[in-house]
């Protein structure tokens, strides 16, 4: 919990700052931590940028979820639903499974938000139907974040 | 002291747990010894803001200490006030004593 709430809301967060917090959090309440962590990305000011890699976490692979299931279910030949293939399934198991690598590799090597993200993902398309629009703009802009944070771009 | 280099209040705040704290200050302490002599619960992200400030200022120095297994094996950041920072601190404290002198806090309101 501690360490996917670092990793979300103070990405690139000095081990300093990060240390103090994991030490008070052995004797404060959630709701404490939880506050002193929104406000310390505040004052980090990365609010906007945070924002963004948890759009990235959560729309990449919704994005893809949506649209290579869309686009497998227009592979397979005579069928009479849309609504659940094997194959599709599978290929969007891989699609996800390759973008949670990535997605690890781009926030250097932390897997536990990405493996978080991608379940709670799989959830939401699973439920939903949102617009891929929505989704490609909260990919774009977490991508230049995530880039930006990483100094590949000014 | 140049006019714009005046210490601002949460400057003075974390100077003076600098000063009380020595060799003991990092993070927490330092958030610690504010929330305890003034009753505010402080923000560890405006501590760090602040001490940055400072630091930059040349009013602070900070050092990196050991690892430790309660941080999730992270390494505390200790600061220090420096000779700049130790006058500076005093300054602003004597202005505000001068400023104090002759109040008389039941007639204010």
């Amino acid at each position: 919990m501690t360490r996917f709430l670092f990793a979300v809301l103070l990405p690139g967060a000095s081990e300093h700052l990060l240390g103090d917090l994991e030490e008070e959090a052995q004797t404060k309440s959630k709701f404490w931590l939880l506050r002193q962590v929104t406000e310390a990305a505040a004052y980090n000011s990365n609010l906007l940028e945070t924002a963004a890699a948890t759009a990235f976490l959560l729309g990449l692979p919704l994005l893809l979820t949506l649209e290579l299931r869309r686009f497998a279910l227009t592979l397979i030949p005579f069928r009479e639903s849309a609504e659940f293939s094997f194959s599709a399934l599978l290929f969007t198991a891989l699609a996800i499974a390759a973008l949670a690598a990535w997605e690890t590799r781009l926030l250097g090597g932390r897997w536990l938000p990405v493996i978080l993200a991608t379940l709670l993902t799989a959830a939401i398309a699973a439920l939903t139907n949102l617009p891929a629009i929505l989704t490609a703009a909260a990919f774009l802009g977490g991508l230049l974040a995530t880039l930006r944070r990483q100094g590949d771009i000014a | 002291m140049p006019k714009g280099d005046a210490l601002g209040g949460f400057e003075q705040l974390i100077l003076l747990a600098l000063a009380h704290l020595g060799d003991e200050a990092y993070g927490v302490s330092i958030r610690k010894e504010i929330s305890a002599r003034t009753g505010r619960d402080v923000n560890i992200g405006a501590v760090y803001s602040t001490l940055d400030r400072l630091e930059s200022k040349g009013l602070t120095t900070s050092k990196t200490g050991e690892p430790t297994a309660e941080r999730g094996g992270r390494a505390k950041r200790f600061f220090r006030l420096t000779a700049a920072g130790s006058s500076a601190l005093e300054e602003s404290c004597r202005a505000i004593e001068g400023m104090m002198k002759g109040l008389n806090w039941g007639e204010l309101a």
